[in-house]
């Protein structure tokens, strides 16, 4: 039988955890106030007045909102296809359009800058993004737009990155549609036109899951950090506005405009995730509620294999899912001869991964690099994954005792650290605690505590689920065999959530691996340098060294390998059927 | 005894008792609270009043419960499942002989690698036979254990149940709505509203 859980040892944990993971941050808004002079309120009400705010929010609001589009514009069609028809390898394309979203920022941007490179595949077929000369140079020139290049690269890198959620979301939807919705709706007058069929069924049916991908799309563009470093230099989005100012932020009487900066646009950027937040778990709830009326009938058999339109969609959708990452691993192979300015060729060596593990372009080596961001992850998983299991059970345990408004209001806690980027827990930590303790600036493993905050509500997210899916007979059986307590607990639960806690792992170490924002703001730079942090310190130096670039692509290749078997483990033992969520 | 979910008394009044080495068949229609019955005597409900006693013979105390639906644990293969059930310290290769001669009782011979979910409802429900029989319990309790297996499998699996049961010399409660599948198993049928009167405890 299912033990009663000791609710108050749980709630001595939680409460424990959750002013851990916001005490950065209210320490910080402290701090501000303290430096700035102004009230939360009045930051907010300010917000007009503090130098780039606005053109930030405006520029982040248009590149976020377009890149929801366009993912929608990418990623419905190879949905739909992969969704509605019987594929040979179909495990296996869901996988490889689920891995731009588990692959470090870092280094989606830097296989968006190759692709975009004046020696980059682009710029072969005429597009010049990153200069801007010819068709865009043209379009610039006409409509007055600045950097049009920079920013239809960044919403096409956010479409990449984003595409695994559309396709999360959606497919599951319509390969699970029993035929007889789509043949009922054919005999019926309404269902003659293709206007109908959509107004009819489509949208009621996919409807709320595209809507809820879209949203989570504008969240993660929204916060999106190295994307924004690398493809958009010129332009500014709240969260790198905050980035750049938070160095000198929270310094009485030092450059007190870079504190109002901090304080009035990550009170903004709050709400605005805050409300994204809010319509994706409504979204979400409809998404689910939609989904319990269709059957999980053999519909895919029903219609066949794809015709050649749907095979020709999904299989550029292949490419364009995994041509950032092919990019960068072929560039950190090739090495640039002779000076620049005075006709230079290109050769295939290995001499930018030497020069990357030595360290000897003055950054730390890679496999150093390595040893430290698997530290972090090590550490991280450690504290994660013990206390989202502890969250997931409570929650679990609460509505089992019939209290859903506390379970409710726990889960909403949860979620929230999703409310504030990576750059924002970063800063939390550097104003809100650094500023208050400079000593803890010593302690190696303090980029531990914002990996953690930002991970726990995905291990939340991977376990709840699985936890609400076992059934009490598991348990009531293993009673009935009159089983040790271990061996019940293993074999009537456990064993049914080890799965999950196997991809909410991979999913913590990989996030902890690849995280930039906070890392960069956290990490001294040349002590505990993690790869991701040196990707971005070897791309950052000049070019004049023809090794610099092969060599931030190794660091990059590294991290994406790694990345790619973590996110294989997790997708081997990831349960059948799962579609939806992470 | 007597037993209420929250405002509903679902069982009250009942009593019943039950002989060493006795199968009793009890029937009545779907939802008179014949499964809860089962489930509080095997602990799985708690009783609002009254007791339930076992007199052990073995001094095992052990009671086996047969589900409606067989549950066989899927990360597990059968021979898996069924080493579950076994309770005496023994050595692997004595387990493994044991559950082969078990599987070989109910003509499942060589089915100790297969997957569980391979199995088919028949199949499955003679796995979980064996699984709760190796805890050599004094009762078993059968919940209506062969209701969804087509009608000629659900006569041999009782008529194979019977005789285990009776090769085994272990007492049985099987709840069922199927008069039929009553008079294969039981020595004895008793209808679900005869246990709440005085005079069938007196007997």
């Amino acid at each position: 039988m299912r033990q009663t859980p000791r609710l108050t040892v749980r709630f001595i944990l939680i409460f424990a955890y959750l002013t851990l993971a916001s005490l950065p941050f209210i320490l910080a808004l402290v701090r501000l106030q303290v430096v700035t002079g102004h009230t939360p309120i009045e930051a907010l009400w300010r917000f007009g007045d503090v130098y780039g705010a606005s053109e930030a929010l405006v520029f982040t609001l248009v590149e976020a909102s377009a890149s929801a589009l366009l993912t929608v514009i990418i990623g419905l069609p190879i949905a739909w296809h992969l969704g509605r028809h019987e594929w040979r390898a179909d495990t296996w394309y869901r996988a490889l359009f689920a891995v731009p979203f588990v692959m470090p920022a870092i280094v989606a941007a830097m296989g968006f800058l190759l692709l975009i490179d004046d020696e980059g595949m682009l710029f072969a077929l005429g597009i010049d993004l990153r200069t801007e000369t010819g068709l865009i140079g043209e379009l610039a020139e006409r409509t007055g737009w600045q950097h049009p290049g920079h920013f239809i690269a960044l919403v096409f890198a956010h479409a990449w990155f984003n595409l695994s959620l559309m396709i999360r979301f959606v497919e599951p939807t319509l390969a699970r549609l029993d035929p007889a919705w789509e043949e009922q709706l054919g005999l019926l007058r309404q269902g003659q036109t293709r206007i109908g069929r959509i107004r009819h069924l489509w949208w009621p049916v996919v409807g709320p899951a595209v809507l809820c991908a879209a949203s989570l799309s504008f969240l993660f563009s929204f916060t999106s950090f190295a994307l924004v470093k690398w493809l958009t230099p010129f332009n500014n989005t709240l969260e790198s506005l905050m980035a750049k100012s938070g160095g000198s932020a929270g310094i009485e009487n030092y450059r007190v405009d870079t504190s109002e900066i901090v304080m009035s646009a990550s009170i903004v950027q709050c709400l605005i995730l805050l409300a994204a937040l809010y319509l994706t778990a409504t979204l979400q709830q409809r998404h689910s509620s939609r989904f319990s009326l269709i059957s999980e009938s053999g519909a895919r058999a029903t219609r066949g294999p794809p015709n050649w339109k749907g095979r020709l969609i999904v299989y550029s959708g292949i490419v364009f899912a995994l041509a950032p990452m092919g990019a960068a691993l072929l560039a950190s192979f090739r090495v640039r001869h002779g000076a620049i300015g005075s006709g230079i060729s290109y050769q295939w060596s290995s001499a930018g991964w030497s020069a990357a593990w030595s360290g000897d372009l003055a950054t730390m080596g890679i496999g150093e690099a390595l040893s430290h961001s698997l530290l972090y992850a090590v550490c991280t998983l450690c504290i994660a994954l013990p206390t989202g299991w502890l969250l997931a059970s409570t929650i679990l345990a609460l509505e089992l005792q019939n209290r859903p408004k506390l379970a409710k209001a726990l889960d909403v806690a949860t979620l929230l650290p999703l409310a504030v980027s990576a750059v924002m827990v970063g800063l939390g930590v550097l104003l809100g605690i650094l500023k208050w303790m400079p000593s803890l600036f010593q302690w190696d493993l303090l980029p531990v505590l914002p990996h953690v905050i930002l991970t726990v509500p995905f291990v939340v997210r991977v376990m709840l689920p699985a936890m609400r899916a076992v059934e009490p007979k598991w348990d009531e059986q293993a009673t009935v065999l009159n089983l040790s307590p271990i061996r019940s607990w293993y074999h009537g639960y456990f064993s049914f959530v080890r799965g999950p806690a196997v991809v909410a792992s991979s999913l913590t170490v990989a996030f902890s691996m690849g995280e930039f924002g906070a890392s960069w703001l956290l990490v001294r730079a040349g002590s505990w340098d993690t790869l991701s942090v040196v990707v971005d310190q070897l791309m950052s130096r000049p070019k004049f060294d023809p090794l610099v670039q092969p060599a931030a692509m190794a660091a990059a290749s590294v991290l994406m390998l790694v990345t790619f078997v973590l996110f294989f483990l997790a997708e081997r033992f990831r349960p059948e059927g799962d579609g939806g969520g992470f | 005894m007597g037993k209420s979910f929250g405002d509903t008394s679902v069982i009250d009044g009942l009593g019943f008792s039950l002989f060493a080495d006795e199968i009793v068949a009890i029937l009545g229609p779907s939802g008179c609270g014949k499964s809860t019955l089962l489930r509080s005597i095997v602990g799985l409900e708690t009783i609002d009043e009254g007791t339930i006693e076992i007199l052990s013979a073995r001094n095992t105390d052990a009671i086996g419960y047969l589900f409606q639906k067989p549950i066989l644990y899927p990360h597990l293969n059968v021979a898996g499942n069924i080493a579950l059930g076994i309770t005496q310290k023994l050595s692997k290769p004595e387990k493994r002989a044991m559950i082969a001669e078990e599987l070989a009782f109910v003509h499942l011979n060589g089915f100790e690698k297969r997957r569980v979910e391979s199995l088919s409802g028949g199949e499955a429900q003679r796995v979980a036979l064996i699984r709760a029989m190796l805890g050599q319990p004094d009762v078993l309790l059968l919940d209506e254990p062969f209701s969804a297996l087509d009608l000629i499998t659900r006569r041999e699996l009782a008529l194979e149940t019977r005789r285990w049961l009776k090769n085994r010399k272990t007492a049985a409660i099987h709840v069922t709505h199927d008069p039929e599948e009553a008079e294969i198993i039981a020595d004895r049928v008793i209808l679900w509203a005869d246990l709440f009167s005085a005079e069938e405890e007196e007997e």
